[in-house]
């Protein structure tokens, strides 16, 4: 039988972050061709070619065929003839996800194909009042199977079209290891993260001034105390660098990939509302989430965790972060417990291994070589999410 | 020996299938018939007076320079036809088609007669002018493409095909042609719609396998969606005709699913023609477009698999000639020939239209083009532009802009053609490039009308749409008192812009 394809669709920059670690699963647990499938505006969003690096070096590490598509008839061309499972990081039926959107609806029918849950809020599976305000509710997926991080009924977006595909895995970004050898900036205290790019600073409001002043006046009350910061913009958004912002002379960027980045060597993390504040809580470091001072944007999804606004709020947090950062991170701890986000890394492995596996051999398993491995290194998996993560999302068995 | 000059918009038309089709298969056999038949663009032709028996008939020129040239050929005495192989003037309700609806009834008070491709797509014609002279000039049917040429062979396997596959357990399918077009869903979203069918070879023991030979263009993100939903195996390949008649002397059988809508049902015969002459059986579904070559075709799955196995099909090359013999106006292109031939032979003598006028004039709109001006130009005519007129072109009349002095601009040519009370009041001024220009005042050729026109100014579509029947009237109320007796054209190529009655003759104007 023709050996099957594992196709992985990157379209925004922030896929590559999604789907490596999966690129890496698929190549070293099953007998498979590992094809990246990269769309034209792919290269046309990474004006630095920082992620085309990125991927020509993953293509390199899993001896992946790499192609660039324009048009539905150039997916078509890789994919005719072929089977296996086509993955993509960020899928949806809005205009923003349509590269993908359209690659999923022209692939064969020998193709299983799945969409990933692409952040911690994300269209379609968990979304904030700026996501409805901007893209409505009812946003669906062409693939067959999307997974998701958390139980169904967390993801309270999903449309009652949708829930049949849902398959619970948990995030990727838990499989990633910092790669060995790799050269971070010099970690100077905490680090604040930007996307100020995001709907969320536009569409209930502008809310991108107030935080940059904030920033500002913050780095400005650490200069005088002779600290320094670490910014990190969003990697899509990168709002601080495509707008060619001023930043303090105290201010660090770091602007790696996430899975460069070792979150725990930080002091503190603050940012708005996004998926890395859910990066750096798994980190386990004191994370704080910006939220404007009159409260109108939506932050309903992160309750739980430390907000802060004022500059009175970040220099408070960051204190209690030094003197009783145990107050904070049991907190934190709660939280992860109560948003039932499956975060155990062996668990998250063992889940995509059985869908891969489904995907390329159909229902047997018989193609995971190295099978997911029940004696992960221990601090792979906080005891404390491991069992929150079972209770509450009951084993998403995979797919038929 | 008469002359037809078959006038197609551009250089691209001019070496498309379409045309050699239609007009290449037919030009040998008209030079029997003493019509010698030559392909020409537009912009190309001499549009002389005739020398000797001479006809133009015009194919796909849907613009303005179509007009002009029609009613300067009228003037001098030359048979004008319209050759209509496509149905883009019955869908009254579709508004995306209002340039080729008015177009037709612009052309058609100055055509002398008519070729239609079917007899669907005359009645449509003559829906709109049932008096016009109409002859059915089918597309021909190619020279037959089978490879051997043994018109007693029973069997396909005896005629020079390859070997089928149907012994094996599989069917080879084909189906071919373009894929797309602007305004309806037809070629591959009909493959799509009917193609289900033919799973159903699989009950009876034959996996089918579906070649698709298309143009890229049609094969779009939702194109492609709906063809690999097809229960069965397809591939994809570029049209082209030597892959074309490739695939055509492989496979078992060609698909030729037809939908029921107007565009569709007036479609030639000429995808069966060209698959039944290659010597393929052939399957059709949906509409009974083909019903008059039935006895060589199927429609059925069923019927059509028992004969692939049986080695008895339906179409052999003999009897191939039997049914296209009893058909010979559908395809014979001598027959065809010979119709056509006959039918410009029986054309009144053509007689110098008296009642056109001698000035000729091509309002500029939304959608108008350089070329249409260049042409106009050319032909000596006037070139006007009118408040929605967007290309800077040196137009013989311009209208004023917005905000600008309330005064139209004439060139030289159009002073010359201005009524002489009116000659008398134009001032003249230096235009761009210090070109001599005259100009007058709006209020002095439109008296108190002049300052009740509508703003042509603004972006917005509905605005300008509401404006654009007043507007295009109120420069034809213009040019009428400036220059008296005048034909006015409207080059439009744009949906739905078009005016009420009593404004202009061409595209744009009334339906």
């Amino acid at each position: 039988m023709m050996r099957p394809a594992i196709v992985f669709l990157f379209n925004l920059l922030q896929d590559v972050n999604i789907l490596r670690p999966l690129v890496f699963l698929a190549a070293r647990d099953c007998d498979a061709d590992i094809v990246l499938l990269v769309s034209h505006t792919f290269t046309s969003r990474d004006r630095t070619a920082l992620w085309q690096r990125e991927l020509a070096r993953l293509a390199v590490d899993v001896d992946a065929a790499t192609h660039v598509f324009e048009t539905s008839l150039d997916v078509y061309a890789v994919l005719e003839g072929r089977r296996g499972l086509l993955l993509a990081g960020s899928e949806s039926d809005l205009f923003g996800h349509h590269e993908t959107h359209s690659a999923m609806q022209v692939a064969p029918s020998g193709f299983l194909k799945v969409t990933l849950q692409h952040g911690y809020e994300c269209v379609g599976f968990l979304q904030n009042q700026e996501h409805v305000l901007s893209h409505g509710r009812t946003v669906t997926f062409a693939a067959d199977v999307i997974c998701g991080w958390s139980a169904p009924h967390r993801l309270t977006a999903l449309v009652a079209s949708q829930r049949p595909k849902l398959y619970v895995t948990g995030p990727t970004a838990v499989l990633n290891r910092p790669r060995p050898g790799a050269v971070p900036p010099p970690v100077v205290g905490g680090i604040v993260c930007e996307n100020l790019h995001s709907v969320r600073f536009r569409a209930a409001g502008a809310f991108g001034p107030p935080f940059m002043d904030t920033f500002n006046a913050f780095c400005a009350t650490l200069a005088s105390a002779g600290q320094g910061v670490t910014l990190r913009p969003h990697p899509g958004g990168q709002y601080v660098i495509k707008n060619k912002i001023a930043l303090p002379p105290n201010v660090t960027l770091n602007n790696l990939p996430i899975y460069d980045v070792d979150l725990r060597a930080y002091a503190y993390g603050i940012s708005a509302p996004s998926t890395v504040v859910l990066d750096m809580v798994f980190a386990g470091i004191p994370t704080a989430v910006w939220r404007d001072e009159a409260g109108v944007m939506d932050t309903t999804n992160y309750e739980g965790l430390t907000p802060i606004s004022r500059l009175a709020d970040w220099l408070a947090f960051v204190r209690d972060a030094v003197i009783r950062p145990d107050a904070l991170l049991e907190r934190q701890r709660a939280f992860v417990a109560s948003c039932g986000i499956v975060a155990d890394p062996a668990e998250v492995h063992r889940r995509f291994a059985r869908l891969i596996a489904c995907g390329v051999d159909g229902p047997s398993v018989g193609a995971v070589r190295a099978g997911p491995r029940d004696d992960a290194p221990a601090s792979f998996r906080p005891p404390s999410l491991q069992a929150a993560a079972r209770d509450a999302d009951g084993r998403g068995a995979p797919p038929p | 020996m008469m002359r037809l000059t078959v006038v197609v918009p551009d250089d691209a038309h001019r070496r498309s299938a379409g045309v050699r089709i239609r007009y290449g298969r037919l030009a040998a056999p008209l030079a029997a018939k003493g019509v010698s038949l030559a392909v020409e663009t537009i912009d190309q032709v001499v549009f002389g007076a005739a020398e000797g028996a001479h006809a133009f008939l015009f194919s796909k020129c849907l613009d303005a320079r179509a007009l002009a040239a029609a009613h300067g050929l009228r003037r001098a005495g030359v048979p004008v036809g319209l050759d209509v192989f496509d149905d883009y003037i019955s869908q009254d309700d579709d508004s995306r088609l209002v340039p080729s609806r008015t177009w037709t009834r612009a052309m058609l008070p100055l055509a002398t007669f008519a070729v239609c491709s079917t007899a669907a797509i005359r009645t449509a014609l003559h829906a709109h002018r049932p008096d016009l002279p109409a002859v059915l000039v089918a597309d021909p049917a190619p020279e037959r493409t089978d490879p051997a040429p043994e018109p007693t062979d029973p069997a396909p396997a005896a005629s020079g095909r390859p070997a089928s596959a149907i012994g094996d357990g599989a069917i080879d399918l084909c189906w071919f042609g373009i894929g797309d077009n602007p305004f309806f869903p037809v070629g591959v979203h009909d493959l799509a719609a009917f193609g289900p069918v033919l799973a159903g070879f699989r009950a009876r023991g034959l996996e089918p396998a579906l070649t698709v030979l298309t143009n890229r263009r049609a094969l779009t993100g939702p194109a492609l969606a709906a063809l690999v939903r097809l229960p069965f195996a397809i591939r994809l390949e570029d049209w082209s005709e030597d892959r074309q008649a490739r695939v055509l002397s492989r496979v078992d059988a060609v698909f030729l699913p037809v939908n029921g809508q107007p565009f569709s049902r007036a479609k030639s015969l000429n995808r069966a023609l060209t698959a039944l002459a290659a010597g393929a059986q052939v399957l059709t579904t949906g509409h009974p477009l083909y019903a008059d070559l039935s006895d060589l075709l199927y429609t059925d799955v069923g019927r059509l698999a028992a004969d692939l196995r049986a080695g008895t099909p339906r179409n052999t090359a003999e009897r191939r000639a039997r049914v296209l013999g009893s058909l010979a106006h559908l395809a014979d292109p001598d027959t065809i020939a010979a119709d056509l031939a006959r039918f410009l032979a029986s054309l009144p003598p053509a007689d110098a239209a008296g009642d056109l006028p001698d000035l000729v004039g091509v309002v500029h709109g939304h959608g108008s083009t350089g070329q249409v001006h260049k042409f106009v130009r050319k032909l000596g005519y006037l070139s006007i532009g009118g408040p929605f007129a967007h290309l800077p072109l040196a137009f013989d009349v311009t209208w004023p802009a917005p905000g600008a002095d309330p005064d139209l601009r004439l060139s030289e040519r159009a002073r010359a053609a201005a009524r002489a009370d009116f000659r008398a009041r134009l001032m003249p001024v230096e235009g761009d490039g210090g070109k001599r220009l005259y100009r007058i005042a709006l209020a002095d050729v439109l008296g108190d009308a002049a300052a009740d026109l509508p703003s042509a100014v603004g972006p917005e579509q509905s605005v300008r749409l509401a404006a654009y029947g007043r507007g295009q009237g109120a420069v034809a109320d213009a040019v009428r008192r400036l220059f008296g007796p005048i034909a006015l054209y409207a080059a439009e190529t744009t949906a739905p812009a078009w005016i009420g009655p009593g404004g202009l003759d061409g595209p744009g104007a009334a339906p």
